[in-house]
């Protein structure tokens, strides 16, 4: 994938803002070893309309390609969460799509311990582990006084990936399927 | 007169920029790309201009902020501004018996400053004017003026370590040297001579023994107006002396609007203009308060005859009619305008872009604006957009999106610039 010299361009299509935050901090280095350029393209708001035809111009251009993720949202499996993203997206290709389990924010906690979220404030520490998390429990772990965006920031200042792969099994495939883990 | 290139080194966030722009441009841009280090250039000139070396740097800070802040290694700062005459003006000078004069077609400045000792001391290293104008023989019959054509030709002031070059060139050589010496009104070997002080720009150097160039320069320059309308004051009472020309902030708008609706054309052009984008202001009237202060009121078409003061007016109705002004009322070559479409509804958008387009494209002003609005992206049309982003060296970087194969093909693909535009995929 991406691995001959000339141009090449990958659209990583992303829900929203905290994915987009994800995705630069900690992986969008790694894609842009594999690819000449990558863009960032934020279809939550986008109507079926605007993403099919969205996919249709990525599709048509040689050198161009997508990678899809979304959040599994407690689907019961990765390949019905699939099927439905493929309904949504129309004439994406299953291989493109990766499933966030559980939601973004779980792969925001997967590179941190309970230790470290301890010593920027975090309450309410559960012992699930951190696959599991959804919006709303992270949500709560936040401390009362500050702010969102800072507490992820903190989160994706001190990340360590190798805690993460070993703590997120979404975030592994991804890497297993993309990169090299000696990298990492 | 239009700008018809811009070009910089070492200047605030741009290690090097050359563009070319057009009658109407619209810069874009993410927050803290460059578009107002852009807009700087063009304050910059004027203030030079206006006020001379010292102040111009002075207003931006000290030299230390009009460098690049990255690149200390480099003690050079340069700057060259390329216009171009949309008109046939002559300029008429008669040292002896005999009339001339030269319809400037194009002018370049460019000045390069020296950073010296300890970062903070300046002076200027090098600097040229070039003017490439027609030279005209003037006869004057039955006092009547008749301009005859002579030749194409080249002014050139070049000053060098405070020396002073003069050079007056023609195409097929009918200007002689007797003409040299009459634009210049010394000999060559006299302007040799002369030197300026290291701080002291051509532009300005009355010393110089050809005032009637810098003074064409001068003009040109001074042609150029800058805008960045703050709605506030307006609102309140405004002193009845001050500029006849809208300030840059708009700030003297009541008493403009005053000086317009004397006159009687100017009122009805102006009422036209308003009620076509807010149709229910029927009238604005000014009222003279103690104390040599004045304040606007508008009438409303819902009320029969009460009027509103000023402070109760929108800030986007008092944008809309800044705008209106600068754009029609003002006689200026070239308007530039950072966020004119602040606090304007985004259904006036298109009208604000057509008025813009109807004023650089039929009135020849030239329009420079900044904008982060998507609808002015929309209806502005590729053509027009400049987009301004920073480099992974933290420089800024101006393109035009129109010369962009991705967006050739977004667009090819029936997605909307202004699409292109909030997806941060114009680059």
């Amino acid at each position: 994938m991406g691995e001959s010299l000339e141009y090449s361009l990958l659209f990583l299509f992303l829900e929203g803002d905290d994915d987009e935050r994800f995705f630069e901090q900690i992986l969008l280095e790694r894609f842009q070893e594999l690819y000449t350029e990558v863009k960032i393209w934020k279809y939550a708001k986008k109507t079926d309309i605007q993403r099919k035809r969205f996919i249709d111009i990525v599709n048509n251009e040689d050198n161009w390609n997508y990678l899809c993720f979304r959040d599994f949202d407690s689907n019961t499996c990765i390949t019905s969460k699939k099927e439905s993203i493929i309904s949504k997206f129309d004439r994406i290709v299953i291989e493109n799509i990766f499933v966030v389990v559980e939601e973004i924010e779980s792969w925001y906690l997967a590179g941190v311990d309970n230790d470290f979220l301890r010593s920027i404030g975090a309450t309410n520490l559960m012992d699930c582990p951190s696959i599991y998390i959804t919006k709303e429990k992270f949500n709560h772990i936040i401390p009362k006084e500050m702010p969102r965006i800072q507490f992820m920031r903190k989160i994706l200042q001190s990340y360590d990936i190798d805690l993460a792969l070993t703590n997120n099994k979404s975030l592994k495939y991804l890497f297993d399927t993309l990169f090299s883990i000696e990298d990492g | 007169m239009q700008i018809k290139r811009v070009s910089v080194k070492n200047y605030r966030s741009f290690e090097e920029l050359d563009i070319a722009l057009g009658k109407f441009n619209v810069i874009v841009g993410a927050n803290a790309s460059g578009k107002s280090n852009f807009i700087s250039i063009f304050s910059f000139i004027k203030n030079l201009v206006e006020f001379g070396l010292n102040d111009a740097i002075s207003l931006v800070g000290g030299i230390e902020y009009l460098r690049n802040v990255y690149l200390l290694h480099n003690d050079k700062i340069s700057l060259e501004i390329e216009a171009e005459s949309l008109k046939n003006g002559l300029y008429r000078f008669s040292p002896f018996k005999e009339e001339m004069a030269i319809s400037p077609k194009k002018i370049i400045y460019k000045l390069e400053l020296l950073i010296t000792e300890n970062e903070k001391e300046y002076q200027i290293n090098e600097e040229e004017m070039k003017i490439f104008c027609k030279f005209f023989k003037i006869n004057i019959d039955n006092e009547e003026m008749k301009e005859n054509f002579l030749d194409d030709g080249e002014i050139s002031i070049l000053r060098t370590n405070g020396k002073i070059q003069c050079k007056v060139s023609s195409k097929s050589e009918v200007i002689d040297k007797d003409l040299v010496k009459r634009l210049y009104l010394f000999d060559d070997e006299k302007i040799s001579d002369m030197r300026l002080d290291p701080d002291e720009s051509i532009i300005r150097g009355r010393s110089i023994p050809i005032p009637f160039i810098s003074f064409m320069i001068e003009r040109i320059l001074k042609g150029i107006h800058l805008y960045e309308i703050n709605p506030k004051p307006p609102k309140e009472f405004s002193r009845i002396s001050g500029k006849s020309e809208l300030e840059p902030d708009g700030k003297n708008l009541i008493l403009i609007l005053k000086k317009l609706l004397n006159d009687k054309k100017k009122e009805e052009k102006l009422a036209e203009i308003i009620k076509d984008f807010l149709p229910f202001i029927e009238k604005i009237s000014i009222d003279k308060l103690a104390d040599k202060y004045i304040c606007a009121n508008i009438k409303e078409i819902f009320s029969k005859d009460k009027f509103l003061p000023a402070s109760l007016m929108s800030d986007g109705t008092i944008n809309i009619i800044a705008l209106i002004i600068i754009l029609y009322f003002e006689e200026k070559p070239i308007i530039i305008i950072e966020e004119p479409e602040g606090n304007i509804h985004p259904f006036l958008i298109s009208k604000v872009i057509d008025m813009m387009k109807d004023v650089s494209h039929r009135m020849k002003k030239q329009i420079i604006i900044t904008t982060h609005n998507p609808e002015i992206v929309k209806y502005a049309g590729i053509e027009h957009l400049y987009l301004m982003q920073r480099n992974n060296k933290g420089f800024s970087n101006m393109v035009k999106p129109e010369e962009n194969k991705q967006v050739q093909i977004f667009l090819e693909n029936q997605m909307s610039i202004d699409e292109l535009f909030i997806q941060n995929f114009l680059g």
